[in-house]
C-alpha cells in the first residue's frame, strides 16, 4: 500500500488538492490556486534549468507575456478563455523561441545575463506601451465563462486550475520521457558529447526555451484569473528568483520537485505572516541551507532516502546511482 | 503514465462531484460586530522594500482607534483592529485581504501602501461589497468610480500636479518647467495632471527625465536637465532617488526652483540629504497642514508619542490618521445598528469633517468618495522646513 502510495505520489498530490478544495475558505482556497500556478511556472523552469541545464531568467517574463496576452484576448476581442489559454502559451513559446536562438551561442552566466536583459525588455514594454498594456496602471482581468457561467471567484476559478495544472504535469512527463527530453538531459551533461550522439544542440536549445516559456505562459494566464487584476510589478524580477527558489528549494531535474517547491514557497510565507522579522531572514536562511546543505533540494534529500520514488531522469537518480545512470541515459536524435 | 490516467480518471470523477458541491464563497452578512466590538482589518507593507509605509502609516491610524477605545468606545464598541503584511505586493495583498474578510471575518478594511498591491484589493472589497478606508495608497484609480465601497481621505496621486503648477505660475521668471521623476505606478499617475496643468497656466512643459527608484547617481539626469536650460523642475521621485538627485544637482550646479510631489517629505529629504546647501531650491507639496514642529501637528505628535512612544515622529506616521478619523465619524453616525451599507452611507454623507494633521476637510458624496482635495507646499527658509501656502513666497 504505501509503495503504492509512494509511486503515485503526484496523483495523490492531486487528490488530495481537490479534497481541501471541498472544506476550506476563500483565503485557503486563494493560496492553493496560487500554487497550483506556481506549480505550472516551476515545471516549465525545471524542464530548461534542471533537465537541460540551460540558466534561463526570463520567466517572470515569459509569464507576463502568458498573463497579458490572454487578459488581453477576453477583455478586447471577447475571446473564450479556452483558447486564450493556449494562445497565451503560444505567445509565450514564440518569444521563448526568439531567446532561444542567442542561448545557442552562450551558456551559462552570459545566458543569464541575455534573459535578464530580455526580462528587462518585456518590462519596458509593459510599463510604457500604456494604449495597449495599460501601463504601469495595469489592467483588470475579466473571468472566464463556461457554458454560460462566469468563474469569477477562488472556488471556481480553481477547477479550472486545477484541471490545467494536471494537464500539464502529464505533459511534463511526457516530454521528460520522450526523445526530446533525454536529449535536454544529455545537452545537461555535455553539449559535445550529445552532439557525438547525434542529437542536434542548437535546435533542442531552441525546444527547450519554447516548452518552458509556455509552461511560463500557461501559467501567466492562471495566475492572471487569481488575481483578476495584473501590471508590470507582478512580474519584475523579484517574481523570477521566486521561481528558481521553487525549484532549487524543491528539487531542480525531479518531476516532483516543482511541487515541493512550490508548496513551500506559497505556502512557508503565510504560515510565517506574524513572524515577520523571520519572515526576511528565514527566506535568505532557507536558501542558503539549500544551497550548501541540499544542493539536489528536498525531492533529493526524500528520494535518497527512498521516501520518494526514483526518477529516471532526476539529478538525484543519477548521482546515487552514478555509473549505472551515466550509461543508461539513452540518447536519441530529437 | 497508465497510473496517471487511471487516477485522473478518479480525480475527474471527484472533479465533476466538487462542481456540484462547492460551497459558496458569499460571507455572512456583515460579520466583525458584536455588541462590544468592531473588527477592522489593517495591511500594508511591515516588510519588504516599502516597510518605510508600513508601521508608521498604520499606527498613525491606530492611535486614533486607540483614543476611542479609551474614551469608551462607539456605540458601545470597542474597535478591535487585525493587522496583516502585504509587503506591497499584489499576491500577498489579496492574501492578506482574503485572510482579513474570511479567517478574521473583519467588518472592514483599512489598508494599502502601494497602489500596485491595493488595486487587486479593489476589486475584492467591490465585489464582496466591503467598506474600505485606503490607508497611503495614491492611485487615482484605487478610488474611481464607479465605486460604492472605497474612500480615501487623503490628496490623491494626480492632485498634486495642479497644485505644483498653480504654485510654479506664480514664481518669479518661470516660464519653462521639466520634470525629474520615477516611472513607476506611484510616478506616472502624476505626469499627465501635471503637463495639462502647466499648459493651463501658460508654462511650457519640457517632458520627463526618467530616473530610476533605486539611482545612486544622477550626473546624467541633472546634465541632461541643465542642457534644456529650464526655470524650475518638478521631482516626482521616491525619497531616496529624489536625495541622489538633490545632490548631483548642488554639485553640478544646477540651482532653479525645484518642486516635489507628495511622495517625498521635506524633512525627510532634508534628513536624507543631510546637508540644507542642496534643498535650497527645494519645495514639496505636502498633505499636512504644517511641518511636525508647528502648532496644527501638535495634539497628533502628541497623540503618537502616548500610544506608540517607540515610533519615531515622521511625516509617514500621519499618513494614515485622516482616513481613522473618518472611519470614526462615519461608525458614529452610522448608530448602533452598524451595518456595511449603513456605515457606507454615513461615511458618503460626511461633510466639512476636520482632517485631523491634513490640509483639507473631509467632504464625501455617494458619488465621490474623494475626501481630501488639496494641500500646501512647504520649502526650505533660513535652512528650516517651512510652510508657504498654495503661492511663491
Amino acid at each position: 500500500m504505501l509503495s503504492i502510495l509512494r509511486n503515485n505520489v503526484l496523483t495523490l498530490f492531486f487528490i488530495i488538492v481537490l479534497a481541501i478544495s471541498f472544506t476550506t475558505d476563500a483565503y485557503s482556497q486563494y493560496l492553493i490556486n496560487l500554487m497550483l500556478v506556481y506549480v505550472v511556472v516551476a515545471q516549465g523552469l525545471n524542464l530548461i534549468l534542471g533537465f537541460a541545464g540551460m540558466f534561463a531568467f526570463a520567466h517572470g517574463a515569459f509569464m507576463a507575456i502568458g498573463a497579458y496576452v490572454s487578459a488581453l484576448l477576453m477583455n478586447t476581442l471577447g475571446v473564450p478563455y479556452l483558447i486564450a489559454l493556449p494562445m497565451a502559451g503560444l505567445a509565450a513559446a514564440f518569444v521563448g523561441c526568439v531567446i532561444g536562438i542567442p542561448a545557442i551561442r552562450v551558456s551559462g552566466l552570459y545566458l543569464a545575463m541575455v534573459t535578464i536583459g530580455v526580462s528587462e525588455i518585456v518590462q519596458w514594454v509593459l510599463r510604457h506601451w500604456k494604449p495597449v498594456t495599460g501601463g504601469t496602471d495595469g489592467m483588470l482581468v475579466a473571468s472566464p465563462t463556461f457554458f454560460g457561467v462566469e468563474f469569477s471567484d477562488d472556488f471556481q476559478s480553481f477547477y479550472v486550475i486545477f484541471v490545467v495544472c494536471a494537464l500539464m504535469t502529464v505533459l511534463a512527463q511526457f516530454v521528460i520521457r520522450s526523445r526530446l527530453g533525454r536529449a535536454f538531459v544529455a545537452i545537461r551533461e555535455g553539449e559535445i558529447a550529445a552532439q557525438s550522439s547525434g542529437i542536434n544542440v542548437a535546435r533542442t536549445k531552441v525546444f527547450a526555451f519554447a516548452i518552458s516559456a509556455f509552461y511560463a505562459g500557461i501559467g501567466g494566464s492562471l495566475f492572471s484569473l487569481t488575481q483578476h487584476y495584473i501590471n508590470p510589478e507582478n512580474f519584475n524580477l523579484y517574481q523570477t528568483i521566486m521561481q528558481f527558489c521553487m525549484v532549487i528549494v524543491g528539487g531542480s531535474a525531479s518531476l516532483i520537485g516543482p511541487f515541493i517547491g512550490a508548496v513551500i514557497l506559497t505556502w512557508l510565507p503565510e504560515l510565517l505572516r506574524n513572524a515577520q522579522a523571520f519572515q526576511e531572514i528565514g527566506f535568505g536562511l532557507l536558501l542558503i541551507v539549500f544551497v550548501i546543505f541540499m544542493p539536489r533540494g528536498l525531492a533529493g534529500l526524500l528520494i535518497s532516502r527512498n521516501i520518494l520514488p526514483r526518477e529516471r531522469f532526476s539529478r538525484a537518480a543519477r548521482l546515487r546511482k552514478k555509473p549505472e545512470a551515466s550509461t543508461s541515459v539513452v540518447v536519441e536524435r530529437p | 503514465m497508465k497510473s496517471i490516467l487511471a487516477s485522473s480518471g478518479i480525480a475527474a470523477l471527484a472533479l465533476a462531484a466538487a462542481i456540484g458541491l462547492a460551497p459558496g464563497s458569499a460571507l455572512a452578512a456583515d460579520p466583525g460586530i458584536t455588541d462590544t466590538t468592531i473588527k477592522i482589518g489593517m495591511m500594508g507593507s511591515l516588510t519588504g522594500p516599502a516597510a518605510m509605509w508600513g508601521w508608521p502609516t498604520i499606527n498613525g491610524a491606530k492611535m486614533v482607534y486607540d483614543k476611542v477605545n479609551e474614551e469608551g468606545g462607539i456605540n458601545g464598541r470597542k474597535i478591535e483592529v487585525v493587522v496583516e503584511d502585504d509587503q506591497c505586493q499584489a499576491p500577498l495583498a489579496l492574501a492578506a485581504a482574503k485572510k482579513l474578510l474570511s479567517r478574521d471575518e473583519v467588518f472592514m478594511l483599512h489598508g494599502g501602501s502601494c497602489s500596485g498591491a491595493v488595486l487587486p484589493v479593489r476589486e475584492v472589497a467591490l465585489k464582496e461589497k466591503i467598506p474600505m478606508m485606503v490607508l497611503v495608497a495614491t492611485a487615482d484609480e484605487i478610488v474611481a468610480q464607479p465605486n460604492g465601497y472605497i474612500f480615501r481621505a487623503f490628496l490623491p496621486g494626480s492632485y498634486d500636479g495642479k497644485i505644483i503648477a498653480d504654485f510654479l505660475a506664480t514664481a518669479p521668471n518661470v516660464k519653462k518647467v521639466i520634470a525629474v521623476g520615477n516611472t513607476d505606478a506611484i510616478a506616472n499617475v502624476r505626469y499627465p495632471v501635471l503637463e495639462e496643468s502647466l499648459k493651463a497656466r501658460d508654462l511650457e512643459y519640457l517632458g520627463l527625465e526618467p530616473i530610476e527608484v533605486e539611482a545612486t547617481d544622477a550626473t546624467a539626469q541633472v546634465l541632461k536637465v541643465k542642457s534644456q536650460n529650464p526655470d524650475a523642475i518638478v521631482l516626482v521621485a521616491r525619497p531616496e532617488a529624489s536625495a541622489v538627485f538633490l545632490k548631483d544637482a548642488a554639485k553640478l550646479g544646477l540651482d532653479v526652483p525645484i518642486v516635489g510631489a507628495t511622495v517625498v517629505d521635506l524633512q525627510d529629504l532634508l534628513d536624507r540629504v543631510g546637508d540644507p546647501k542642496p534643498m535650497e531650491h527645494m519645495h514639496v507639496v505636502s498633505f499636512y497642514k504644517s511641518p511636525l514642529d508647528g502648532e496644527p501637528m501638535a495634539p497628533w505628535v502628541d497623540m503618537l508619542k502616548k500610544y506608540y512612544p517607540d515610533d519615531k515622529v515622521q511625516a509617514a506616521a500621519f499618513y494614515g490618521t485622516s482616513g481613522a478619523l473618518a472611519v470614526v465619524e462615519a461608525l458614529k453616525r452610522a448608530g448602533p445598528d452598524l451595518t456595511r451599507e449603513g456605515f457606507v452611507k454615513a461615511m458618503s454623507d460626511i461633510k466639512g469633517l476636520d482632517g485631523g494633521p491634513m490640509a483639507c476637510t473631509l467632504n464625501f458624496a455617494t458619488d465621490d468618495h474623494e475626501g481630501c482635495k488639496s494641500g500646501s507646499v512647504w520649502g526650505m527658509r533660513d535652512g528650516k522646513v517651512t510652510a508657504i501656502g498654495d503661492s511663491w513666497k
